[in-house]
């Protein structure tokens, strides 16, 4: 990351609030930066398929999920206002929670 | 899989979930399918057209951040990125036999059961998937050891199920022996025992998550490739397998935490076999290895290996030279190690995450007691003393 390169922070809620921030770049995947040392997050296939990334985005821009990660959604977390995080780009300072089991 | 008479509410919601996933993963697999792309770069690689490059990011190399890579030049580097990929999937060929197989035995245990038919035609999607991701590994790691060293370096001949699936595990022929009679043991009760069966799958999916660390970065090289026409087939087969292995990680995952919730709770002995198979994963993948980062081999069983690659044209060196290169990258600590042990870390700590809601698994299993007791001291210690060993042959 040089200087010049926008930056954002992505920090956790909920029972990972104890878990450091990080500053990634703008427009990096979270999948891509994000791993089990450096966050609560466990990512699983990181190609949107298998659930394991489901958060909820607290605070922060993402886009609307497409056609694919809806289908997946309407599955894995139906009304439930979840997200694949290996589906999202970092584009401003965001906050994550994970899901408790069983919601 | 229809829903049982008379379940509860909430039951019922699981199950129709579960039902979903399972055809939400099938159709997604058979629509993504990398077959055909697969047979096709296996059947086009040449090495003479890919020998000047790298095939992975340059961090996923033989040796990687230890004094061989550190000291080797820019060509010798390639080779030892390019030997990475070999070293890497001929492992993952090892694996992919045992699923093979295994995917059948644990389908017939689930099949005995009622309205299991979705989850045995997913699997045999992905067993035949799998043969051609064996048959696209084998291809190009064998033509590259022939051009490069002429004989076999990591790559085997083909062989069967039963074998133990680490390569370069620490092993020895009392210890192959009762793993093929293990391995046997397990294929006989899981083929006859829908839950038994199901834990085959937890443990495919905790090997599946170790592969998806490493396989997402190697995939990545040609995903950001500028040149996609144009790059080397391996790294197009290291991504076309990774597309595929997504949906054989969700279906371990389905099958291991939500179809086993839809069978009765496990009997004592049921709950045993599935300890000593996450057990088994551990020991397994107790080990950090400096030689292939991300496969947890015994690295002194890869010592004969190293040695060869270094007193081969591509290295040139003596014997004594190539054992001393090899005493300075085993026997002390450097970068490469603190690297593998790094990624050995993330594997542990995946794993946890990944079981931490498996009810009938052991503290000591959910935790990864076993796997979390080996450290960077242990590490150095078994390498020197088994590089004595292997200086005094």
């Amino acid at each position: 990351m040089t200087d010049a390169q926008p930056s954002y922070l992505v920090s956790f809620g909920g029972d990972d609030s104890g878990s450091p921030p990080l500053r990634l770049p703008e427009g990096s995947k979270l999948c891509e930066e994000l791993d089990i040392n450096n966050s609560p997050l466990l990512f699983g296939c990181r190609t949107g398929i298998c659930g394991t990334c489901l958060v909820r985005v607290e605070a922060g821009e993402v886009p609307p999920a497409d056609a694919d990660e809806q289908e997946m959604l309407e599955v894995y977390a139906p009304n439930s206002g979840l997200r694949l995080a290996c589906q999202l780009s970092v584009r401003s300072d965001m906050r994550l929670s994970r899901p408790k089991a069983g919601s | 899989m229809s829903l049982p008479v008379g379940a509860a509410g909430n039951e019922l919601k699981a199950q129709a979930s579960t039902e979903g996933k399972i055809e939400l993963n099938f159709r997604r697999n058979k629509k993504q399918d990398h077959t055909a792309l697969l047979d096709q770069a296996a059947a086009e690689f040449r090495y003479e057209d890919c020998r000047d490059e790298y095939w992975n990011p340059p961090e996923f190399s033989l040796l990687y951040g230890s004094p061989l890579w550190q000291e080797a030049s820019d060509s010798q580097r390639v080779i030892l990125n390019q030997l990475y990929w070999v070293a890497y999937y001929s492992q993952i060929i090892s694996a992919e036999i045992a699923t093979i197989f295994f995917n059948q035995t644990s389908a017939a245990g689930l099949y005995g059961m009622e309205n299991f038919r979705g989850i045995c035609d997913m699997l045999d999607l992905e067993s035949s998937q799998e043969r051609a991701h064996i048959a696209a590994f084998k291809k190009v790691a064998e033509e590259t050891e022939e051009a490069l060293f002429g004989e076999r370096i990591f790559t085997y001949p083909m062989r069967g199920p039963y074998a133990e699936t680490m390569i370069l595990g620490h092993s020895h022929a009392i210890k192959r022996f009762w793993k093929a009679i293990q391995l046997k043991a397990f294929a006989l009760l899981s083929s006859g025992n829908a839950f038994i069966a199901t834990q085959y799958f937890l443990v495919r999916g905790i090997r599946t998550l170790n592969g998806k660390i490493v396989q997402h970065k190697l995939s990545q090289y040609y995903q950001q490739h500028p040149d996609k026409e144009n790059a080397p087939i391996p790294s197009k087969i290291s991504t076309y397998h990774f597309m595929d292995e997504s949906h054989h990680f969700n279906s371990s995952t389905i099958i291991s935490h939500d179809v086993v919730k839809a069978l009765k709770p496990p009997t004592r002995f049921e709950r045993l076999i599935s300890n000593m198979a996450v057990r088994g994963c551990q020991r397994d993948h107790f080990h950090f290895s400096q030689i292939v980062q991300g496969i947890f081999w015994f690295d002194p069983m890869g010592f004969a290996q190293i040695e060869r690659i270094l007193c081969s044209s591509v290295f040139d060196m003596k014997t004594a030279e190539a054992r001393d290169i090899m005493r300075r990258c085993f026997t002390e600590d450097n970068e490469g190690l603190q690297r593998a042990a790094t990624i050995h870390h993330e594997a542990l700590e995946s794993y946890r995450a990944y079981v931490a809601d498996i009810d009938f698994l052991s503290a000591a299993n959910k935790d990864m007691q076993l796997m979390a007791g080996s450290d960077l001291q242990g590490y150095l210690a078994r390498n020197r003393r088994a590089f004595r060993r292997y200086q005094g042959r």
